[in-house]
């Protein structure tokens, strides 16, 4: 068997790749944004990991507020993502609208 | 250093969390892609106290699968409503659950593989490859910045290491992160138009109790975690999501949970406040004794909790808020304008 951090350290590089990759063959804005999250849950997962090895009274604090403060921001950066994404295809449709004005329903304001 | 072996539960809990993520990833409707998302943020929960990291377990279940969880449905639900509005009459997908499953545009792999795709995937499965070489087997731990900490940790004013580290050691990264968290509410600001946005209220009888009922048992519990994190795990971040999780409901069911008399101006002053307090925290303590946010022992358990309830407050504000944003909500915060009477009835 593996020691234990060891094998979330490589859970922590696999799912970056994952990620990665979501992040670069998704095609909806929401995929991609899942697919950042899941970055930073592998990136997390190493540091974490990489505290369980230092055994001397406990895991290393200075990662553990680290990644705390990454979960913070991580969830700051997909709401931001997420509204920004919610602008563009709400002006995408608008623009739709203006194009073809039959079926619009953005005339009436 | 020791070495602890995996048990089997690790290996299970790796092939779960490989299995929600790729299914977060490849499951071709958003919906089940965001569900499987929320499910691997509370297996990623488990995994945290697993590797002895309360702390972070605590706010992975709060913030990374509770608060993103409902940011992507609240997301799902805004982009189907306005996606609906050309659609409907085609597809007849009205109700907002159905209209969430059968979305199919958030497909990762179109009809055919582009060759885009293959070299990407091979250069970033190649670059993954390396990059583990480089990294495993992990280097022996030198110890010596956990060392310092525990070391100095009867100065810190708390005798929660992680709590040291965020609010005492390296105060000024928790500092910026607060302010990371006003940057993003002053993007959102910018950017969400604030005339259009009207979102769904569930009037719903049994929600609303549920609200009811657990609304003061949430702010007892968050008040607990706050006076917590000085000893054990817990924490400014832990409360304030837990406190957020109220306000998003009492949001969702149109229950309105902010005071009576509050505006824009009193919202924007309670969620800089953090920031604020923090920061001025920190120069009158360069004042007292000559640093940034340099702690003296004598003081520095009280300095710490009052910045830690300011935060608090703060940040589940701002959560609230960017939920809001995300969903589509006029949010008073976004500015004190009211929705004109024409574009309401146009909703």
């Amino acid at each position: 068997m593996m020691d234990t951090s060891t094998l979330y350290a490589g859970l922590g590089v696999l799912l970056s790749a994952m990620g990665l990759l979501g992040l670069v063959l998704g095609r909806h804005p929401i995929r991609k944004i899942i697919a950042l999250n899941v970055i930073g849950a592998g990136i997390f997962l190493f540091l974490v990991a990489a505290a369980f090895r230092s055994h001397s009274g406990g895991p290393d604090p200075v990662l553990h507020a680290m990644v705390l403060t990454g979960i913070v921001v991580a969830v700051s950066a997909t709401a931001l993502g997420l509204t920004l994404a919610g602008q563009v295809q709400q002006s995408r449709s608008e623009n739709e609208a203006l194009a073809n004005p039959k079926e619009s329903k953005h005339e009436q304001r | 250093m020791e070495t602890i072996e995996a048990g089997i539960i690790d290996l299970i809990l790796v092939l779960l969390l490989v299995l929600l993520a790729g299914s977060s990833l490849l499951l071709p409707r958003l919906f089940r892609a965001v569900i499987a998302f929320i499910g691997f943020g509370l297996i990623m929960a488990v995994v945290w106290i697993r590797l002895h990291a309360v702390d972070i377990a605590l706010a992975e279940a709060m913030i990374g699968s509770g608060v993103t969880g409902a940011l992507f449905l609240a997301a799902l639900a805004r982009m189907n409503r306005s996606g609906n509005e050309r659609e409907s009459a085609n597809t007849h997908r009205t109700s907002g659950a159905r209209a969430i499953c059968l979305n199919s545009n958030g497909r990762v792999i179109g009809n055919g593989i582009q060759w885009r795709g293959v070299i990407a995937t091979a250069v970033i499965i190649l670059a993954m490859m390396l990059m583990a070489l480089m990294v495993f087997p992990l280097p022996e731990p030198d110890g010596k910045i956990s060392a310092l900490v525990f070391r100095n940790l009867s100065d810190s004013g708390v005798s929660n290491p992680v709590t040291a580290v965020l609010l005492n050691f390296r105060a000024y990264d928790t500092l910026l992160e607060i302010g990371v968290v006003l940057l993003t509410l002053l993007g959102l600001s910018a950017v969400v138009n604030r005339d259009r946005l009207v979102g769904p209220r569930y009037t719903d009888r049994v929600l609303s109790g549920f609200y009811r009922l657990t609304l003061p048992l949430l702010i007892l519990f968050c008040a607990y975690m706050v006076w917590v994190g000085k000893y054990e795990p817990g924490g400014a971040f832990q409360a304030a999501a837990l406190l957020a999780a109220g306000g998003i409901l009492g949001h969702i069911i149109g229950a309105n949970p902010r005071p009576h008399n509050w505006d824009g101006k009193h919202l924007r002053i309670a969620v800089s406040s953090g920031f604020a307090v923090f920061l001025s925290i920190g120069v009158l303590l360069w004042v007292q004794n000559g640093l940034f946010l340099r702690f003296v022992p004598e003081s520095a358990g009280g300095f710490i909790l009052g910045i830690e309830v300011v935060a608090t407050i703060a940040i589940s504000i701002s959560l609230v808020i960017l939920f809001h944003g995300s969903s589509g909500h006029p949010s008073s915060f976004l500015g004190n304008r009211q929705l004109p009477p024409a574009a309401k009835e146009a909703e």
